[in-house]
C-alpha cells in the first residue's frame, strides 16, 4: 500500500501512472474560507488530482471539510483561492454561466437525498441531465432510456420517483449523473439514505460503471464503504490527511460493508 | 427548455391552479368590463344605424349647449320651415318632429324610469311617413290627435299598460291623461335604447311638450337618384340662419358618438375597478410565485447543479409565468363573459338599466382578447420578476441543504426603502389632489400600497404578536401556535395580507369619504334650507323633474306662505358648457341661504347672473362686470354679475332667474320645489294638503324639512353601494391569495403538522390553528388597510375643502364592520387549507 501525505500533493508535473492528457479533476492549493468572526477556514490548501477511470472515496468525519470539498470539486462553490480544473479546464477565471456549462457537460451529481423532481417520470428525470447541453429531445429520450438500462431500471422508465423504492430512486439519480458522459461523477453519500440491501446494489452499480470506464468520486463518512474502493482520500480539518491507493483487484472478494 | 417547463407545470397542477386563479380573476374583471361596455355601445350603434337608415337628411338648429358626457340640448326651429323644405326639388317626403321630456306613469301609479339614474324619458311626435318614422306599430293604431298616445313596447310592458288604457304623462306643461291607442317598437328594439317613449300626433306633441309652432328637427327623404349630400346641398339654400341640414349618415354618427360620450364616464368608472382588480391580482400572483419559488429552492439548486445557468433558471420561471399568464388570461376572458352578464344584472339592480342587445360583440372580441392577453401576461411576468431573480440567485450549494424554506432576517434597508416609497406615494397623492391631476393621485395610491408591501415584513412580526395576543390568550395552545406561525415568517404574513390591505383600504377610504360628504351635505342643507317642506323629483339635470305647474298649485294652498321651484338650466358661460341654477328671485332666497354676500333678490333681473365667489375668481370678474352667456336659443347674452355667494352645494357655480331661463325657449322643469308654511300651520295639516296637490305628479316626493335634509345624502348611498359591489371583487381575489398562501405554507409544514399530530394534537386543533393564523393575517391586512383608507379619505376631503367639504367624519362603526368582515374573509379562506392539513396521514407526514 502506497501512502501519500497531504504535504506531498500530486502536481501536474507528476501525472499519475497510466493516464495521458488532462486529469478528470485537479485541485491545487485550494483554500475556502467562510466569513465570520473569526473566518472559518473549511479548506486549508487542498491539492489533489483524480485521473480518468479512477474510483475514489473521499472520507472524513462530520465537520472535516468534506462537504465543502465536494462543493468546490463540483464547481457548486468557488474557492477563496487556488485552482480547480475540470478535465483540464481551469474554472477560476470563468463566469458563472461558463461554469454552469462546464457542470452540464463534465460533472454528474448523485445526492444522498436523490433530488429527483417529483411529478416527472424516471426517463424525464434522467433526461434533465442532458437538458442544458442542447441535446435534441429525441436524443435525450434515447440516451436516457439507455442510461436507465445501464443502471438496471429498463423496466421502470415511466414510473414516478415517488413510486420507486429508495434504491431504485438512487439508481435513477445515478443514471441522470452519467447520461451525459461526464468527466467524472460526484456521489455525495449515495447510500446514506438506503438500507443495506440497496446500499449493496448501488455500490455494486458504482463499481460496474467504473469498470466500464466512468470516473467516480464517492464522498462518504462511512469508512467501510471507503475501504472497499481502490483509492481513498481522507479529509481532516480542511486538509487531505491521507491519500492511499491499492490495486483494484484487492477489492475482489472483500465483503461489502453493511 | 419549453418542454421541460411544460413538464414542470404539468407536474405541479396545484401550484399552477393557485397562481392562475389570481390571473383569471383579475383579467376576468377587465375582460368583463370591456365585453360589457362594447356590447352596450354596439347595441346603441346598431339601433341608430337602423333607425336613420331611411332618412337621407335632417334639418335642425345649429344652436346647442353641451356640458359633457353626452348631456346636450339643442334649440328648436320654426315649424313653417316644413313647407319651405317640402317645396325644394328632389325632396320626396318631409316630416317635422318634436321631442321633450315626458314621464309615463305606470298602472301602479309609479313613474316608469328615472332620467336622474338611467336612460332618458322622452315625449316624441309620431311620424306620419312610415319610412321617416323610427317607430313601427306592433299593436293598435297610430295616435291621431288630441288625447291619444302610443308607447314603446318595453315601457308599456314595464308599466303594465295596454291599448285602451288611460295613461298619465307628466311633461313640462303639467300632468295630462291620454288614451293609449298603440304600442310601437323602435327599429328592431322594444325601446329607444332603454329610454321610455311617449308618442303623440305632431300637433298634440307640440302642445304637450311646450313646443307650439316649433320643431326639434325635420327629417327628409330624397327622390330616387338624389344622393344624401345632394339633398343636403339643395335644401340648405332655403334654410334661414342658425338652421342646418346634415345627411342621414351624419345624424347616425352623431347619435352614436353622443352615446359613446355618455358611456365614457361609465367606462372610465368600470375601467378604474378593472385596474384595481388587476393591481390586487398582481400582489397575489407575486406572493404565490414567491412562496412557490421558496419551496422550489432545492429544485432550482438541483437544476443549477445539473448545469443550468442563472439565465436558464430565470428563463424557466419566466416561461412558466408566460404560460400561466396566457392560459390564465384566456380563461379570464371566458369568465369575463359570465361577469359581463353579472355586471348588467348588478347595474340593473342599482337602477341603471341599459338597452338590451347582443351580449357579445364578436367583432370586438379579438381586441378584447388581445388586451386581456397582453395585460394579463405582462402582469403575471412582472409579478414573477422579483421571485424569479431570487430563484436565479440561489447558490447551487443549497441543493445539499436539508431544508430550503424561506428564512427571514430583519432588514433596516427594507424598512427605510418601504418608508421612502410610502412617503413618495403620499406626496404624489397630495400633488395629484391639489394640482389637481387625478392620475397622480392614483399612482400615489399605488405607490403607497407598494411601499406598505415592502414595509410590511418589517412590521408584521410585532403587529402579529399584538393582534394575536387575545387569540393566544383565549384559544390556549392552538391560539399560541397560530400566532407563532404568523410571526415566524413575517414576510409571508405581510405579503399574503397585502392584497386584502388594498381591498380594505379602498373600502375604508370610500366609506370615510362618503360619510364625510354626507355629513357635509347634511350640514350645508340644514344651514341653508330654511323652509318647512321640499317636493323632490329625484332627478337632476335637463330632462328630469316635474312641471312648474306643481309649484304654482302648491303656492296657492292656504297653508303655504311661499313655494319656490328650482330648475337646472344648461348654458355656456364664457364658452364653457355648465349647469345653471334657475331660481325665482322673489321667493328662492327666502327658502335658501346660499351665502349671498353681494346683491339680493332685487338685483337678479333678466340680464343678471349670480356667481359663486370661486367661479367669479376663476372667470376673473367682479360685481358689476359682464360675462358672456349663451343658452340653447343661441346668441350671446351679456349678463351683469349682480350677486356673489359662497355655497356651491346649494346653488352650484352660477344662478339666474326663472324668467330669464324661460325666455331662452329651453324646456322648463322644476327638479324640486321648496315650501315655507304660514305661521301657526301644523306640519301634518300642511303635509296632507301638499300631498293632495302632488298626487297628480307621481314623480314628486313630498318631504318635511328633516326628511329632506336626510334624503340629500341618500344619493351617495346608492353610489356607495355600487362601489362596494365592485370592490367585492378585489376582496375575493385577496381571499384567494390568503387561501393560496395557507395551502402552500401547510404543505411546507407537513412534517411539523405530522409531528404535532403524533404528539397528540387533534384534527380539530390543527384546523383551528390554521384558521386563527388566517384570521391574524387578515386582521393585519385589514388594519393596514384601514390606516391607508383613513389617509386616502382625509387626503381627498382636504383637497375638497375649497368645494365646501368641511367635515372629516370617521364612521367608527362601519370601519369596525369592515375589519370584522376582513377577518371573516380570512376565516373563509382558511377552510379548504385547514381541512386539507388536518387530513394529513401522520406517519407519511413525518416521514416526508
Amino acid at each position: 500500500m502506497m501512502t501519500r501525505t497531504a504535504t506531498s500533493p500530486a502536481t501536474p508535473a507528476a501525472p499519475a501512472i497510466g493516464t495521458r492528457g488532462p486529469s478528470a479533476l485537479e485541485l491545487r492549493e485550494v483554500v475556502k474560507e467562510f466569513p465570520g468572526q473569526p473566518p472559518v477556514r473549511a479548506l486549508d490548501g487542498v491539492s489533489l488530482r483524480i485521473d480518468h477511470g479512477e474510483l475514489v472515496a473521499v472520507v472524513g468525519p462530520s465537520g472535516s471539510g468534506k462537504s465543502t470539498l465536494l462543493n468546490v470539486m463540483g464547481t457548486l462553490d468557488r474557492p477563496t483561492s487556488g485552482v480547480v480544473a475540470i478535465d483540464g479546464i481551469d474554472t477560476a477565471s470563468r463566469s458563472d454561466d461558463d461554469v454552469a456549462g462546464i457542470r452540464s457537460r463534465k460533472i454528474g451529481f448523485v445526492f444522498q437525498q436523490f433530488h429527483l423532481l417529483p411529478g416527472m417520470s424516471a426517463v424525464d428525470n434522467v433526461a434533465n441531465g442532458l437538458l442544458y447541453q442542447g441535446v435534441p429531445i429525441r436524443e435525450r429520450q434515447r440516451r436516457s432510456i439507455e442510461a436507465l438500462g445501464r443502471v438496471g431500471l429498463g423496466h421502470r422508465l415511466d414510473h414516478n420517483p415517488r413510486h420507486l423504492s429508495g434504491g431504485e430512486q438512487q439508481r435513477v439519480a445515478v443514471a441522470r449523473a452519467l447520461v451525459h458522459r461526464p468527466a467524472f461523477v460526484l456521489a455525495d453519500e449515495p447510500t446514506g439514505n438506503l438500507d443495506s440491501r440497496s446500499t449493496e446494489a448501488v455500490m455494486a452499480l458504482i463499481r460496474d460503471l467504473n469498470d466500464e470506464g466512468t470516473t467516480i468520486v464517492v464522498i462518504t463518512h462511512d469508512q467501510d464503504i471507503a475501504d472497499a474502493l481502490p483509492r481513498q482520500l481522507t479529509v481532516l480539518d480542511g486538509r487531505i490527511e491521507s491519500d492511499s491507493t491499492r490495486p483494484s483487484t484487492a477489492a475482489e472478494g472483500e465483503a461489502v460493508p453493511s | 427548455m419549453w418542454k421541460a417547463t411544460l413538464k414542470s407545470i404539468r407536474g405541479h397542477k396545484g401550484r399552477v391552479v393557485a397562481t392562475a386563479a389570481a390571473v383569471i380573476l383579475g383579467i376576468s374583471f377587465l375582460a368583463g368590463t370591456l365585453i360589457f361596455t362594447s356590447s352596450v355601445q354596439r347595441a346603441f350603434d346598431n339601433l341608430f344605424a337602423t333607425v336613420f337608415e331611411t332618412t337621407d337628411a335632417q334639418i335642425r338648429s345649429t344652436e346647442t349647449i353641451e356640458v359633457g358626457f353626452g348631456v346636450e340640448v339643442r334649440s328648436r326651429i320654426d315649424d313653417s320651415l316644413v313647407a319651405d323644405v317640402a317645396a325644394v326639388d328632389g325632396v320626396e317626403a318631409v316630416e317635422g318632429f318634436v321631442q321633450g321630456t315626458a314621464t309615463v306613469i305606470g298602472s301602479d301609479g309609479e313613474p316608469i324610469g328615472n332620467p336622474g339614474q338611467g336612460p332618458p324619458t322622452f315625449g316624441l311626435s309620431w311620424g306620419e311617413d312610415p319610412e321617416l318614422n323610427q317607430f313601427t306599430l306592433s299593436d293598435g293604431r297610430a295616435p291621431a290627435g288630441p288625447g291619444e298616445m302610443a308607447l314603446d313596447d318595453t315601457t308599456a310592458t314595464a308599466g303594465d299598460l295596454s291599448v285602451g288604457d288611460q295613461v298619465t304623462v307628466l311633461t313640462s306643461t303639467g300632468s295630462n291623461t291620454f288614451e293609449l291607442v298603440g304600442i310601437a317598437r323602435f327599429g328592431t328594439s322594444g325601446s329607444l335604447g332603454g329610454a321610455t317613449s311617449a308618442l303623440f300626433e305632431l300637433g298634440e306633441a307640440q302642445r304637450v311638450l311646450g313646443a307650439d309652432g316649433q320643431l326639434d328637427g325635420i327629417g327628409i327623404r330624397a327622390a330616387d337618384g338624389v344622393s344624401e349630400q345632394e339633398i343636403v346641398d339643395l335644401v340648405s339654400s332655403v334654410l334661414p340662419a342658425q338652421v342646418e341640414a346634415i345627411t342621414g349618415t351624419e345624424a347616425t354618427e352623431e347619435a352614436q358618438s353622443a352615446i359613446a360620450d355618455g358611456l365614457s364616464f361609465f367606462n372610465i368608472f368600470l375601467t378604474a375597478f378593472a385596474v384595481i382588480a388587476i393591481f390586487v391580482s398582481a400582489f397575489v400572483i407575486a406572493n404565490t410565485f414567491s412562496i412557490l419559488i421558496a419551496q422550489r429552492t432545492r429544485e432550482f439548486a438541483l437544476l443549477r447543479a445539473l448545469g443550468a445557468s442563472r439565465d436558464q433558471v430565470l428563463g424557466s420561471v419566466f416561461t412558466e409565468a408566460l404560460i400561466i399568464g396566457i392560459v390564465g388570461s384566456l380563461l379570464g376572458v371566458g369568465l369575463g363573459i359570465v361577469l359581463s352578464l353579472g355586471l348588467r344584472a348588478m347595474l340593473a339592480a342599482f337602477g341603471l338599466e341599459l338597452p338590451s342587445g347582443g351580449l357579445i360583440v364578436w367583432s370586438e372580441m379579438p381586441r378584447i382578447v388581445i388586451i386581456s392577453l397582453v395585460l394579463g401576461t405582462i402582469v403575471t411576468i412582472a409579478s414573477a420578476l422579483f421571485p424569479a431573480i431570487r430563484a436565479a440567485r440561489i447558490a447551487p450549494v443549497e441543493a445539499m441543504r436539508e431544508s430550503a424554506a424561506e428564512t427571514w432576517q430583519r432588514n433596516r434597508v427594507r424598512f427605510l426603502v418601504g418608508l421612502a416609497i410610502v412617503l413618495i406615494g403620499a406626496a404624489a397623492i397630495a400633488y395629484g389632489l391639489l394640482a389637481p391631476e387625478i392620475q397622480w393621485a392614483g399612482i400615489g395610491a399605488g405607490l403607497m400600497f407598494i411601499g406598505v408591501f415592502v414595509l410590511g415584513p418589517t412590521i408584521a412580526r410585532p403587529i402579529s404578536r399584538w393582534l394575536g395576543a387575545p387569540i393566544a390568550a383565549l384559544r390556549g395552545t392552538t391560539g399560541k401556535l397560530a400566532r407563532d406561525n404568523s410571526m415566524r415568517n413575517p414576510q409571508r404574513t405581510a405579503r399574503t395580507a397585502s392584497a386584502l390591505t388594498i381591498g380594505v383600504a379602498l373600502v375604508a377610504g370610500v366609506t370615510v369619504l362618503a360619510s364625510s360628504l354626507a355629513a357635509t351635505i347634511e350640514d350645508t342643507v340644514a344651514e341653508g334650507f330654511t323652509g318647512d317642506f321640499a317636493i323632490d323629483s329625484g332627478a337632476f339635470g335637463p330632462g328630469g323633474g316635474f312641471s312648474p305647474a306643481l309649484t304654482a298649485e302648491i303656492a296657492e294652498l292656504p297653508e303655504v306662505e311661499t313655494a319656490t321651484g328650482i330648475r337646472v338650466g344648461l348654458g355656456e358661460i364664457e364658452g364653457d358648457g355648465d349647469f345653471f341654477s334657475v331660481v325665482d328671485p322673489d321667493t328662492a332666497f327666502e327658502v335658501f341661504d346660499i351665502g349671498l354676500f353681494e346683491g339680493g333678490p332685487e338685483t337678479m333681473t333678466d340680464d343678471a347672473i349670480f356667481l359663486l365667489d370661486d367661479r367669479a375668481e376663476s372667470l376673473g370678474v367682479e360685481l358689476g362686470d359682464t360675462v358672456s352667456v349663451r343658452f340653447v336659443d343661441g346668441g350671446d347674452r351679456d349678463l351683469t354679475v349682480a350677486g356673489l355667494y359662497t355655497e356651491p352645494a346649494l346653488a352650484g357655480n352660477q344662478a339666474i332667474s326663472t324668467s330669464l331661463y324661460e325666455a331662452t325657449g329651453a324646456e322648463q322643469l322644476d327638479f324640486a320645489s321648496f315650501v315655507i308654511l304660514r305661521d301657526g300651520v301644523e306640519i301634518e295639516d300642511a303635509r296632507t294638503s301638499i300631498l293632495s296637490v302632488a298626487e297628480a305628479y307621481p314623480n314628486a316626493e313630498v318631504q318635511d324639512r328633516d326628511e329632506y335634509i336626510e334624503s340629500q345624502s341618500e344619493g351617495l348611498n346608492q353610489i356607495l353601494g355600487l362601489i362596494y359591489a365592485l370592490l367585492i371583487l378585489a376582496i375575493v381575489i385577496a381571499a384567494f391569495g390568503i387561501a393560496n398562501t395557507l395551502r402552500l405554507s401547510t404543505i411546507e409544514r407537513t412534517r411539523e403538522i405530522g409531528l404535532l399530530r403524533a404528539v397528540g394534537m387533534t384534527r380539530g386543533q390543527v384546523q383551528s390553528t390554521i384558521r386563527w393564523e388566517a384570521v391574524i393575517t387578515a386582521l393585519f391586512g385589514a388594519m393596514l388597510g384601514v390606516i391607508l383608507g383613513l389617509f386616502f379619505g382625509y387626503a381627498i376631503i382636504y383637497a375638497l375643502r375649497d368645494q365646501g367639504v368641511t367635515r372629516f367624519d370617521v364612521p367608527i362603526l362601519q370601519l369596525v364592520i369592515v375589519v370584522v368582515l376582513a377577518a371573516i374573509v380570512g376565516l373563509l379562506a382558511s377552510i379548504v387549507p385547514s381541512v386539507r392539513a388536518s387530513r394529513l396521514n401522520v406517519l407519511e407526514a413525518i416521514a416526508s
